[in-house]
């Protein structure tokens, strides 16, 4: 029953959250302040989420990892080519699990 | 995946539903980005469609310029959406099958998520504001989940909004 409840719970939750500021109160009626920040939302948020696998690993820091990540980064900003820069940033890791 | 690790633990229904509230409250930030796009939709789009807002389909579909038309956008989205919820769904039962047996591969596909967000990054970063946002978020998120002094999925909320307050101020001022 509580595996029931916390799922039910969960769904609600993770969606309410995705239409709050998209259905029930339009980010557009969001003062000015809080517009002006939404553009940098992507660039925060994303790198934020690959420090957090970076850097907060249960497995500790990976300097492999972090090699690897400054790899595909600057090929990324370099080419602007996902694929390319992804597969540096593996084929880096891999050579680094080799040596 | 959050749900599950929770519940295996023996944490409770409110504890459980609390985490889940804090490790997605960035979804929030993306709604309210991605707002403008649903501004001109029907209705059963803009309730049923935030279903498919998590981290790649944000960062795709701020990357294309060429999808604000109401009718392309809407196209867009439940395509990529959807094409998303199958491979996602059917990559995560492959794994769960063949995960076992990759060895030291599985080691490298660790690091394909992280690749993958910093390769949809970085061509991004192309002007002021946009390198304070990634600079500081990166600089505190990293020191805040390397410390281990917050619960999972804070220091990626509060290392964002650090970001965006830094670059909102870049902004002001450069303005």
């Amino acid at each position: 029953m509580t595996a029931i409840l916390a799922s039910a719970g969960a769904v609600v939750v993770t969606w309410v959250l995705r239409v709050l500021l998209i259905t029930l109160v339009p980010a557009a009626r969001l003062p000015g302040v809080v517009q002006r920040a939404l553009p940098h939302v992507g660039p925060a948020t994303l790198m934020a989420l690959v420090a957090a696998a970076l850097f907060g690993s249960p497995d500790g820091v990976r300097p492999a990892f972090v090699i690897a990540a400054v790899l595909t980064g600057a090929v990324a900003w370099w080419r602007g080519n996902v694929l390319l820069a992804t597969a540096v940033g593996l084929g880096a890791v891999a050579v680094a699990g080799l040596l | 995946m959050s749900v599950l690790t929770l519940l295996h633990s023996g944490a409770g229904v409110v504890a459980v539903v609390g985490s889940v509230a804090v490790i997605n409250a960035r979804m929030l930030l993306y709604a309210a980005a991605l707002e403008p796009r649903f501004r001109d939709q029907s209705g059963w789009f803009r309730w049923l469609a935030p279903h498919f807002v998590v981290d790649p389909t944000f960062a795709l579909v701020t990357a294309r310029d060429d999808v604000d038309d109401p009718g392309t956008f809407r196209r867009y989205w439940l395509a990529m959406g959807g094409g998303m919820a199958v491979v996602w769904t059917s990559l995560v039962g492959l794994g769960v099958a063949v995960g076992p047996a990759l060895g030291r591969g599985g080691g490298v596909l660790a690091f394909a998520p992280v690749a993958v967000f910093l390769a949809m990054v970085a061509p991004r970063l192309t002007d002021r504001p946009a390198l304070t946002a990634a600079a500081v978020a990166g600089l505190v998120t990293g020191a805040l989940a390397y410390s281990g002094a917050l619960p999972a999925g804070t220091p990626v909320l509060v290392g964002a909004a650090a970001g965006i307050a830094a670059a909102t101020l870049t902004w002001r001022r450069a303005a």
